[in-house]
């Protein structure tokens, strides 16, 4: 292993060159922001391949919080890092805000015409791919008793069990609202729902930094209990972790998850055609399959296993869940953050 | 002769000794034997065995195989920047305590001890305010001043040992500073030049804040993209990952010469 | 040429290092030092409020002082660990040295993630050290370890060990050994060897792995936020989610430029007490 001049000089021609040619494919490259945790897998394995096949593009997905995303183009200005974004209701308002967003064209729609109203964002910024639900993750064989209600975090019997995220994420906002309308308060009074965390402590054993590695903990065995995504639960359910979901009787918390063109992006028509292929039929099937368990928006998708013994149809659950009101309060969240951070540590 | 007074001491040495050793090298193995796990989840020691994840590793994995691709880029340039502007600083400054190489060494050295965090977000806000955009070369720039230190202290060690008459010899017969510098000083301190080189690259190629901070999905290099899966999917590939590592790794460390690594010998 | 001229020729090799640093390093510190006194990341005007909003919060306060004390307390842990198998590299003979040094190098070969990851299997519940302990019966129930500080310092302990043993191994391999044998004659036992000959000889290598070390865990973002868990705050996460997460940049850039100049002084003056010790020890 000899460095000399001549070796160095061609490492370094090499790394040019290597840059040069990373300039050059960027026009083939599409690049897709997803979730941590299962549906950044699923994009990974099932979307992946029908980006290559149908739109002729490498894709690349990136799992980020959707706090994170707004930062990183925050930061990137006019060179957005990415070409698609994927948001929930509340970031989705920030994002539009900020200007981050390009709208939807209307030329572009196939799939994605004649979706539900809750599904199509009222500004054209774009369809929603899926609905996400909020419910209790717990494990059979170590938590006594099916859970029924949030409130069952507090019992002594939890002491060391429970897991939850903070508020950085979207999960974790909307736990935070619940506990805070069940503690009396409301979306835009949030004090009661910190009291409550507070005297959570005891019981938690972990707060992971996002809900994939919620999920990841609760595989691990480092917790038993904790706010989820139906899809997360019904990912590790697949993979033969102890777990199983309940729905509290406040209900389960939906949101809907929104794909939308990133302004500046490389390849906008792309990134436009690949939003719309999220709403093929086939693809909403293929993520609706078992492990992954996406509920798809695609109103004429068959159900099939976990998502059908949680609801019969589309309409059952827009009945069973509730959205939260995101945009009364999604601008409180850095302080939020900033309070969890300090008043919920041991 | 030992004394028995001495036992005591001697022994918790040896266990000591024995300890570290153990710690050492116990996380490799068990990192090694989850690689070879056949389930779904992590978990020491697995119940059952197979290759499966290395099968999905190199058949289905392509963004683990673009990150790795991204580190070896970065790791490259870095390496080949930080060894050729090194080793010429530190021919200069090796030995020498006037003020201004006492300061331009502290300088050059500084980065060895500058939290990196600091370093990333000062490269992101320049590279934000600028308008340039996150790239592997801009990514690599930051690595550079990473990386440096390591090669200066090695190059200066080696120019340290380096007897300045030859120098003098040289130049006495007419040899211009450059001619010199390429056939004199260079043969002499190259092992401390390959060694910085390799220091320079394992620094690089390990990196972490600095990428952090400049990563975008064009830039995410090995690391960052390990870490993402592994806090969020707790994906069995890191671990068949690891094991490509560890391999790797104790093949390059069997095929270079072991001189490299016994300190006190790299002078032969 | 004169002196003066030759003098500056001289440096002339240093040259190109020293503009690309002025632009990749002292210029971005720069700026980070600038935004951190503008009122926003592309705002005009001056402010000192990111910096009295740092410093005068006991929260911050104590996340940047946490951040020094798990770097004192993997220094101290490496140090215990790196002397003995010191003192074992020094008596071995060449075989053993040889894989004692390849036993040291290969974790620090293989990627950070990688050994982050092993001790999450490790410390984990049900992971190495529960079932060993539950087998020896010497806990009843899971230790917890993984996301504890306890568990945080051994993981980075045993990481940046080889950055303290390199070091260490060749200050120690450099004493010599008549000197020891003469000692021994004289009847000096190992222990009064150990703290009268070794331990200042090899002081040179301990502080400069002592930096090293130091350097690392306090900026060991994989591990802390792995291994340490969401309940532990270290300054990089800190840095990371003001900036990435709330897009606090200004706020940001203040607590980073107080955090280097805090690991700094640091080390600037653990080197210059360590040096003036050393004064009266090294030849």
């Amino acid at each position: 292993m000899k460095l000399d001049r001549r070796s160095m000089l061609g490492l370094t021609a090499g790394g040019l060159a290597a840059a040069a040619f990373d300039a050059r494919a960027q026009s083939r490259e599409l690049f897709v922001v997803t979730y941590p945790g299962s549906v950044d897998e699923s994009f990974k394995q099932v979307v992946g391949p029908e980006v290559r096949s149908r739109l002729g593009a490498t894709p690349t997905f990136t799992p980020l919080l959707n706090a994170e995303v707004i930062g990183r183009l925050q930061a990137s200005g006019a060179n957005p890092p990415f070409d698609v974004g994927m948001w929930d209701n509340g970031p989705l308002i920030l994002a539009k805000e900020a200007g981050l967003l390009e709208r939807f064209p209307v030329s572009a729609m196939n799939h994605s015409r004649g979706l539900p109203a809750q599904f199509v964002d009222p500004d054209g910024f774009g369809p929603a791919f899926a609905v996400t639900m909020i419910g209790i993750a717990y494990n059979p064989k170590r938590i006594a008793g099916k859970p029924t209600s949030w409130e069952d975090f507090w019992k002594p019997a939890n002491k060391g069990k429970v897991g939850i995220v903070g508020p950085a994420s979207n999960l974790g906002t909307a736990f935070l609202v619940e506990i805070a309308k069940l503690r009396g308060g409301s979306p835009t009074n949030v004090e009661p729902g910190f009291r409550a965390l507070q005297q959570l402590v005891p019981n938690l054993s972990a707060i992971p930094a996002n809900p994939g590695a919620l999920a990841t903990a609760f595989q691990q065995g480092q917790i038993d209990m904790a706010p989820m995504y139906f899809n997360n639960a019904a990912v590790l359910k697949a993979r033969g972790v102890d777990i199983e979901f309940a729905i509290p009787d406040s209900g389960l918390q939906i949101q809907t998850v929104t794909l939308s063109i990133i302004k500046n992006a490389k390849n906008p028509e792309a990134a436009a055609r690949f939003i719309d292929m999220m709403l093929d039929p086939v693809i909403q099937t293929r993520l609706e399959a078992a492990p992954w368990t996406m509920f798809p928006a695609k109103a004429g998708v068959a159900l099939t296993g976990a998502n059908k013994e949680l609801v019969p149809d589309l309409a059952t659950l827009m009945q069973k869940g509730s959205f939260l009101d995101w945009k009364t309060f999604i601008g409180n969240r850095p302080q939020w953050v900033e309070r969890f951070n300090r008043e919920i540590r041991v | 002769m030992r004394e028995a007074r001495n036992i005591p001491f001697d022994l918790a040495v040896w266990l000591a000794g024995a300890a570290a050793i153990v710690l050492l090298v116990l996380p490799t193995l068990v990192v090694v034997a989850m690689s070879f796990t056949n389930e779904f989840t992590l978990r020491f020691p697995p119940r059952s065995w197979s290759v499966r994840w290395y099968g999905e590793l190199f058949a289905n994995s392509p963004q683990i195989a673009a990150a790795a691709l991204a580190s070896l880029k970065v790791a490259l340039i870095a390496t080949a920047v930080s060894t050729a502007l090194g080793t010429l600083a530190a021919v200069v400054l090796a030995g020498r305590k006037d003020r201004w190489a006492v300061a331009l060494d502290s300088l050059f050295m500084s980065p060895m001890v500058f939290p990196a965090m600091s370093l990333g977000l000062a490269l992101l806000l320049v590279l934000s305010l600028a308008g340039i955009r996150l790239s592997l070369l801009t990514l690599a720039v930051g690595h550079v001043v990473i990386a440096t230190p390591f090669v200066i202290r090695m190059v200066s060690a080696a120019a340290q040992q380096m007897n300045p008459a030859l120098l003098d010899c040289a130049a006495s017969l007419g040899a211009s500073r450059t001619y010199a510098f390429f056939t004199v000083t260079l043969p002499l301190i190259r092992p401390g030049v390959v060694s910085g080189a390799i220091v320079a690259f394992l620094t690089s190629i390990d990196h972490v804040p600095v990428s952090l901070m400049l990563s975008d999905p064009r830039t995410e290099t090995l690391p960052i993209h390990l870490w993402a899966i592994l806090e969020a999917n707790l994906d069995v590939r890191v671990a068949a990952v690891s094991g490509v590592i560890v391999a790797a790794t104790v093949a390059v460390m069997l095929i270079v010469d072991r001189r490299m690594f016994v300190p006190g010998r790299e002078k032969g | 040429m004169g002196k003066a001229g030759g003098k500056a020729a001289s440096f002339l090799p240093a040259a190109p290092l020293a503009l690309f640093f002025a632009v990749a390093y002292l210029l971005p510190v720069a700026i980070l030092t600038a935004v951190s006194f503008r009122p926003d990341l592309r705002a005009s005007g001056w402010t000192l409020a990111h910096y009295a909003a740092f410093l005068g919060d006991g929260f911050n306060l104590s996340i940047l002082l946490d951040t020094l004390w798990l770097g004192l307390q993997v220094v101290g842990v490496t140090l215990l660990i790196a002397y003995p198998l010191g003192l074992v590299y020094m008596r071995a003979g060449p075989r053993l040295r040889a894989l004692l040094v390849f036993l040291i190098l290969l974790p620090l070969l293989t990627n950070t993630v990688v050994r982050t990851f092993a001790w999450m299997a490790i410390l984990g519940r049900n992971g190495l050290v529960d079932t060993v302990a539950a087998t020896l019966g010497l806990a009843d129930g899971p230790l917890r370890l993984l996301y504890s500080r306890t568990g945080l310092v051994i993981a980075l302990a045993q990481i940046y060990l080889p950055l303290m043993a390199l070091p260490l191994n060749n200050s120690l391999a450099k004493i010599d050994g008549n000197l020891l044998r003469a000692a021994e004659g004289l009847g000096a036992s190992s222990a009064h060897l150990f703290r009268t000959v070794i331990l200042p000889l090899s002081l040179p290598g301990a502080v400069a792995g002592c930096l090293l070390v130091f350097a690392g865990a306090t900026t060991a973002f994989i591990t802390q936020t792995l291994v340490g868990g969401g309940r532990q705050i270290f300054m990089p996460l800190f840095i990371y989610q003001q900036a990435i997460g709330v897009q606090r940049w200004a706020f940001a850039a203040a607590a980073s430029v107080v955090f280097a100049l805090t690991v700094m002084a640091i080390v600037y003056a653990f080197n210059r007490f360590a040096r003036a010790r050393l004064r009266g020890v090294d030849a």
